[in-house]
Order: structure tokens, then C-alpha cells, then sequence
């Protein structure tokens, strides 16, 4: 609690205090007399349609001040979460560029890496919104076709076609990750 | 594992592609080489096997007399895979052109 509250609070405390002295003081002198009983009244009443009047004008003005504290809260976190996609996608396609040069290298076991690594950064994606069946579909295969070629060696070589295959495959996880991204950037935007 | 008389064959056709007397096409995206001559033609190709996890080689034998195909198998498993693998080696450079 800020120090500035607590003083407002402290001050109408006080006066609350020192008005109900006061009326309890002169209670006698204001309610014998009539005409004096009807100018406390009505001065009574005023008071009350005045804090009527403040009471509603602050609540509505609270509202909208709600409202505009929800509306940048939104906003700042729509940004969050674009620069968290942003980072994410960025890093995943370096991830992928990585795993193809693996398979061009016949290091089988860091490609797979590689590609668990995006898998994984895949599902955090999901829940910011990007999202592909061709990747989902293209997945599966690929983490399987990567663990088999594991376990070639230099007498038994992976021959050209697979390994022409599983990167083609992985050339396309990327294609569909950057038009996934697009896709979202354009559903954000609407 | 290739039978006697196919492992000969393949050692006779080692031998004559080594003298330059046979010259075999390369492809790569088959992984595979060919020879054609006036009496047959004959593929060796070679493939990863992926359940088994080793290297297998087909020979694949068309004979041209009665257009008839014949094909054997050998794998990592087997003696013979060396001497296929060689052949597939020796196959690859025979058409192979180096600068120096």
C-alpha cells in the first residue's frame, strides 16, 4: 500500500471523527430549535445528493479506467507473445537448417537430436497458435526415418535416395513452419 | 548369400573390370551399377536395411538369349558382402573419370 492512500485514509478518518463530535456536542442546540432543525436538514439533504453525484461520477470514471488497463494489459501481452513466437520460429528453422547438414554429413545421431529439439519447440508453438497437419503428418516419419539411418555405418551407407528423402522432408518442415507462421501473423492481426 | 557359381562370376567380373575390359554405368539415385554387354546385361544395387540394420546387395542377372531375369541376394551377414561391395566400388570408378 503506497503511503499516499494511507493519508487520504488517515485524513477523512479524522474528519469523520471530529463531524460526529461535533454533531454529538451540539445536538441539543440544533434539534430543539425547529427552523434550525430544518436548515441542518436541508443542508443534510444537499450534502447527500452531492456525494450521490461524486459517488456515481468516480465509479463510472473507474470503470473506464478498467477498461483501458485491460485493453494495454492485452496489448502488451499479444506483443509477449509475438516475440516469444518470433524467437521460437527463428529458432527452429536454424534447428532444421542444422539437421540438414547433419544428413549431408552422415551424422545420423545429431540430426535426430536436431530434430527432437524442434519437436519440442513445436508443441510450445502449438499453444501460441502455429499449427500445420502437413507438419504433424511429416513428423512421425521423419523422427523414425532418422533413427533407422542411425545405424549405418561406413561398410553399410545409407544410400542416396533415403538420404535424398529425409531431406526433402525436412526442407518441407520448414516451408510449412514458415507459412504456419505467416498464417498466424495474419489471424493475430484481424 | 550369392550361390558358388554367382560368386565366381562376380569375382571373373571383378577381375575384368579392373583390367578395363568392362566398363559399368553408375547411378547414384539408385544406387546402383550396370553393365551391358551383347550377352546380358547385370545390376548390382546396393540398399540399407533399415529392419535388419545392415547392408544388402541385389544382383540382378538378364540374360539375353531368352530375356529371362535372374536376381541374388547377399547381406552384411554374409561372406560374400565384401566381395560384392568391391565389385560395387570397382564398378563405381570404372566409368569414373578423375582429373589427375
Amino acid at each position: 500500500m503506497q503511503p499516499r492512500e494511507n493519508k487520504i485514509r488517515i485524513i477523512y478518518i479524522i474528519i469523520s471523527i471530529i463531524v460526529i463530535i461535533f454533531s454529538y456536542h451540539y445536538e441539543n442546540k440544533l434539534i430543539e430549535n425547529q427552523s434550525i432543525f430544518n436548515v441542518v436538514s436541508y443542508i443534510g439533504i444537499v450534502a447527500t445528493i452531492i456525494g450521490l453525484l461524486i459517488t456515481i461520477c468516480e465509479v463510472i470514471h473507474n470503470v473506464s479506467i478498467s477498461k483501458s488497463i485491460q485493453h494495454e494489459a492485452k496489448q502488451l501481452i499479444d506483443q509477449i507473445r509475438n516475440i516469444d513466437c518470433a524467437s521460437l520460429v527463428s529458432e527452429s528453422v536454424a534447428l532444421l537448417d542444422e539437421a540438414n547438414n547433419y544428413i549431408s554429413n552422415e551424422q545420423y545421431q545429431l540430426s535426430l537430436r536436431n530434430i527432437q529439439f524442434f519437436s519440442r519447440n513445436y508443441t510450445r508453438m502449438n499453444a501460441i497458435g502455429i499449427k500445420s497437419n502437413n507438419i504433424d503428418n511429416t513428423m512421425t516419419q521423419l523422427e523414425l526415418e532418422i533413427q533407422k539411418a542411425t545405424h549405418t555405418k561406413p561398410s553399410s551407407p545409407l544410400p542416396k535416395p533415403k538420404r535424398t528423402k529425409i531431406q526433402s522432408d525436412i526442407i518441407n518442415l520448414k516451408n510449412e513452419l514458415l507459412t504456419a507462421n505467416k498464417k498466424r501473423g495474419e489471424n493475430v492481426s484481424r | 548369400m550369392f550361390p558358388d557359381k554367382i560368386q565366381n562370376f562376380v569375382s571373373t567380373l571383378l577381375l575384368k573390370t579392373q583390367n578395363g575390359e568392362l566398363t559399368w554405368i553408375y547411378n547414384d539415385d539408385n544406387s546402383s551399377v550396370q553393365l551391358q554387354t551383347i550377352d546380358f546385361y547385370a545390376t548390382l544395387r546396393y540398399n540399407f536395411n533399415e529392419i535388419h540394420e545392415y547392408g544388402e546387395f541385389s544382383l540382378i542377372y538378364i540374360d539375353l538369349k531368352d530375356n529371362k531375369e535372374y536376381r541374388f541376394y547377399t547381406n552384411e551377414e554374409w561372406r560374400d558382402y565384401d566381395l560384392a561391395r568391391r565389385l560395387f566400388d570397382v564398378a563405381q570408378s570404372s566409368g569414373l573419370e578423375l582429373p589427375f
